[in-house]
């Protein structure tokens, strides 16, 4: 209702009501009629002044220790006005003109302190707002009202009846009730707490004050209604002022524990943010550890993981020794002697729950600092005292674990060890997003560091082929999922011979297409200036051993044909044999002695080289090829081998026999597929290279049968040329 | 996961030179290569300088599998050890040889000769053997 009305409004009908009132017990002084009506009048009119405050303090926002602070200042004040008016003029004939003018003027105040003492209070006991609480308000204001008016028109000197007992006693129930709504106590400071004890006295004596019986008193000869309200009112305000008083009393001594517990919580809550906001491995296990010792709750943490590599945070294989990654505020190598690291871990790993040493410094897993001293019973002070071990656990994966030691025994309380179980179990968890993080940009590297020697790779390899009179060749690679270092070439010498060249790079990724692209070089370069097998070799040898790193190495097949001549001159080094089908004999590798490039001293390899030379018959056919096609392995398992058969030198001399006179590209697709036949498989593992060189001789009479067959698409991007 | 494995013992010749046997098994590849270079670095770490690979149940090697004897032999050489190669299958050898590391280690057809290989004298540099296979492809 008093929300659709202006406050205007009420306050007009209180003016009313209260003059009315005045008016009335002016003009007819004490009759009883009299009496009533005003006591009717008065009790209409406060309820309008009531509706019409509220608004008004509502607006009034002060913290709760003002709130009291003006409590006491008004009570204070009203005190002294009422000493002060019935000091000066104590009342005489109650029906004199200035009596009840006094009066009225008295009893003004006096509500205005109840009404004020109520909204102040309202302010605190709902100061957070629960619908429980609002209900408990009004209804105690309703059964002070219901109290107030079983009161109405009896004479101050009567005692209170049954009727008027029932509710009051109820009210008084539940401003018990409403005492205790003191939320606003939380909120305090150490400081604020020990003042809002003493404003609370403060409150209590000048509640106390304004409720004596204080002869000034005016409310009940006013108003017996009005004087049970306002004694109720002053009831619930001396409850309110003592639950609040004995609250912060009670609390005082362990404000500082609250607090400090408050301060913990919000500091593991906000490391446990940042935590999961930090991807770098480094600088997360250093978080984690300084965690539990920023927080307060421990005087030295250290975190140890499996294995300990930061880079690899989680390990899949969580069996390895531990190793303390991070620690504070100590070094982590003086974290490693400080305790059994290996025992204890070992033992939360099977448990998978924290380990509390209350007494660590008799515990045989604790070691003391200094390593020549390792009995138990003779510790430094330095030695935790207690220990606390929670283990790091990630998606069920035991991960590490957090160590956090304390300078006393029996340092940790069991919400101690809740605080920093939990804190672990973020941690872990932001461990394992890290490591998911890092695997999946190490991937991101890998891929991009793939196509860059993808790339480079494709670019290495010839366009082209050089054309030869009697001779057909056919080239193709395919890098695998991780791209090798293959390479082949040709060039076309000055005098007409063609020097080719295929080799294969030990090594993966950008690396491998580094020494590709180093190979090459040295194929342009060298051959045309050292095209002999063993000069050139020898060379590659020398240039090789100064850039390849220790335990990588270049097997090649360099050779030279001769079409005038019709002779093929062949070197290897630690390369996979070369092929070779020719009419009328059974299909063999050549396999002439050298040792790969890079392995050993240019002298050492030289002595190891004997080139082999022959001269080559019409309808020769010569496959060079990289490991990867010989080691392809069947996806049968079935067999003996348990990784599946290798493909194999027969079957390709076989392959390559069958397919010889068929023009060079359809013979490198005869042999691809009968590779893939094998494998069953559409994927290779490693890369694969096949160079097919076919012999027609300088002037050969079936040169049209070899040309017939068109090439066909095979997995192998290649390129033939055929003269 | 993975079907590689190296154990390591100790042997001692007729002569009791020490030396140290890593046994092979499996397939040593790029992703087993760093177990065999983690043996190497034991032995290293160990001072163990004169080593015996055995190549008894080792079934494949890579060319990442032959870096790893590469990169350790030179260190294990210059402490005046060696490391010798015995006992691998036909097709495994095939591999060393086609490298051609014959001319670089001893490969002995059993741990006894390449435990007699190294009585003969610490300090001699390693002669190319005749070894099986050697000519069983060309």
């Amino acid at each position: 209702m008093h929300e659709r009305l202006p406050q205007r409004v009420w306050g007009i009908v209180f003016g009313a009501c209260f003059l009315g009132g005045l008016g009335i017990r002016l003009a007819f002084g004490e009759t009883g009629a009299a009496v009533l009506m005003q006591e009717g009048l008065a009790l209409i009119g406060f309820a309008a002044l009531w509706i019409a405050v509220q608004p008004v303090a509502e607006r009034w926002s002060a913290s709760p220790l003002r709130r009291l602070g003006a409590l006491i200042v008004a009570g204070a004040g009203l005190g002294g006005t009422v000493a002060l008016v019935t000091f000066i003029e104590p009342a005489g004939e109650a029906s004199s003109t200035g009596a009840v003018l006094q009066r009225h003027g008295l009893v003004l105040m006096e509500m205005a302190f109840v009404f004020f003492l109520l909204l102040q209070l309202r302010r605190l006991a709902l100061y957070r707002r629960t619908r429980v609480a609002q209900r408990n308000w009004r209804l105690m204001l309703l059964l002070m009202s219901i109290a107030a008016l079983t009161a109405f028109g009896h004479p101050p000197s009567r005692d209170p009846g049954a009727l008027q007992v029932l509710p009051m006693s109820a009210a008084v129930a539940l401003m018990v009730v409403n005492s205790f709504r003191l939320s606003w106590i939380v909120d305090l400071s150490v400081r604020q707490k020990g003042a809002g004890a003493a404003l609370s006295v403060g409150v209590l004596v000048a509640v106390s004050l304004s409720m004596s019986k204080s002869p000034g008193s005016a409310l009940p000869v006013y108003s017996y209604a009005l004087h049970w309200f306002a004694l109720q009112a002053g009831i619930f305000g001396i409850l309110y002022s003592l639950t609040t008083l004995l609250s912060l009393v009670f609390h005082l001594p362990t404000t500082g524990d609250v607090q400090r517990k408050t301060d913990e919580t919000a500091v593991l809550h906000n490391l446990t943010q940042l935590v999961e906001q930090t991807f770098d491995a480094e600088r997360l296990s250093k978080s984690i550890a300084a965690a539990p010792v920023e927080a307060g709750l421990a005087d030295a943490a250290w975190l140890a993981l499996s294995g300990g590599a930061s880079e690899r945070l989680i390990r899949d294989d969580a069996t390895e020794a531990p190793q303390v990654v991070a620690a504070a505020p100590l070094a982590a190598a003086e974290a490693e002697r400080a305790v059994d690291l290996e025992t204890l871990f070992a033992k939360v790993r099977r448990t998978q729950a924290p380990l509390v040493l209350s007494h660590a410094r008799t515990d045989r897993r604790v070691h003391t600092p200094t390593p020549d001293a390792p009995t138990p019973d003779a510790p430094t002070p330095d030695a935790p005292a207690s220990l606390l071990v929670a283990p790091l656990v990630a998606r069920g994966t035991f991960a590490g674990a957090l160590f956090a030691a304390r300078d006393v025994a029996r340092g940790f309380e069991d919400d101690d060890v809740s605080s920093i179980q939990a804190f672990a179990s973020q941690a872990a968890l932001a461990l394992d997003h890290a490591r998911l993080f890092e695997e999946q940009i190490e991937k991101e590297r890998l891929e991009r560091e793939l196509d860059i020697a993808r790339s480079v790779q494709e670019r290495l390899l010839p366009r082209r082929l050089p054309e030869i009179d009697g001779l057909a060749l056919a080239a193709g690679s395919t890098p695998a999922r991780e791209v090798g270092g293959d390479y082949y070439d040709f060039t076309r010498l000055d005098d007409g011979r063609l020097a080719f060249i295929i080799a294969d790079v030990s090594g993966k990724g950008t690396q491998a297409a580094f020494y590709m692209a180093e190979m090459q070089g040295l194929f342009h370069s060298l051959s045309r200036l050292k095209p002999d097998p063993t000069a050139f070799l020898c060379h590659a040898n020398d240039a090789l051993r100064d850039i390849l790193e220790d335990g990588t190495f270049v097997t090649a097949l360099y050779g030279l044909i001769d079409p005038q001549e019709g002779t093929l001159t062949l070197a290897r080094a630690g390369h996979c044999p070369a092929a070779l089908a020719r009419e009328g004999d059974a299909p063999r590798l050549l396999r002439p002695d050298g040792m790969g490039l890079g392995l050993a001293p240019t002298v050492l390899f030289k002595n190891g080289l004997t080139p082999e030379r022959l001269p080559l018959r019409p309808g020769d056919a010569l496959a060079l090829y990289t490991d990867g096609l010989v080691e392809s392995r069947s996806s049968d398992t079935s067999g003996s081998d348990p990784g599946g058969e290798e493909y194999g030198y027969d079957r390709l001399l076989d392959a390559l026999q069958r397919h010889r006179c068929e023009p060079p590209a359809a013979l490198q697709d005869g042999l691809l597929a009968d590779l893939r036949a094998f494998t069953a498989a559409d994927a290779y593992d490693d890369d694969l290279t096949l160079v097919v060189l076919q012999w027609q001789g300088a002037d050969d009479d079936d040169e049209n049968a070899l040309r017939s067959a068109p090439a066909s698409n095979n997995a192998v991007a290649s390129i033939t040329s055929e003269p | 996961m993975s079907n590689f494995s190296v154990h390591s013992r100790a042997a001692h010749s007729a002569h009791d030179v020490a030396v140290h046997v890593l046994d092979l098994e499996g397939e040593l590849d790029a992703h087993t290569a760093s177990d065999l270079e983690a043996a190497f670095e034991q032995c290293r770490a160990e001072d163990h300088h004169r080593i015996i690979v055995n190549g008894a149940d080792l079934d494949y090697i890579s060319s990442a599998g032959l870096g790893v004897f590469m990169a350790y032999v030179e260190d294990v050489r210059e402490a005046g050890g060696d490391i010798k190669i015995a006992n691998l299958k036909p097709k495994v050898y095939n591999v060393f040889d086609l490298l051609g590391f014959p001319m670089l280690f001893d490969i002995e057809d059993t741990e006894e000769e390449a435990l007699a290989r190294f009585e003969e004298n610490a300090e001699d540099a390693p002669e190319p053997s005749d070894a099986p296979g050697e000519n069983r492809i060309a």
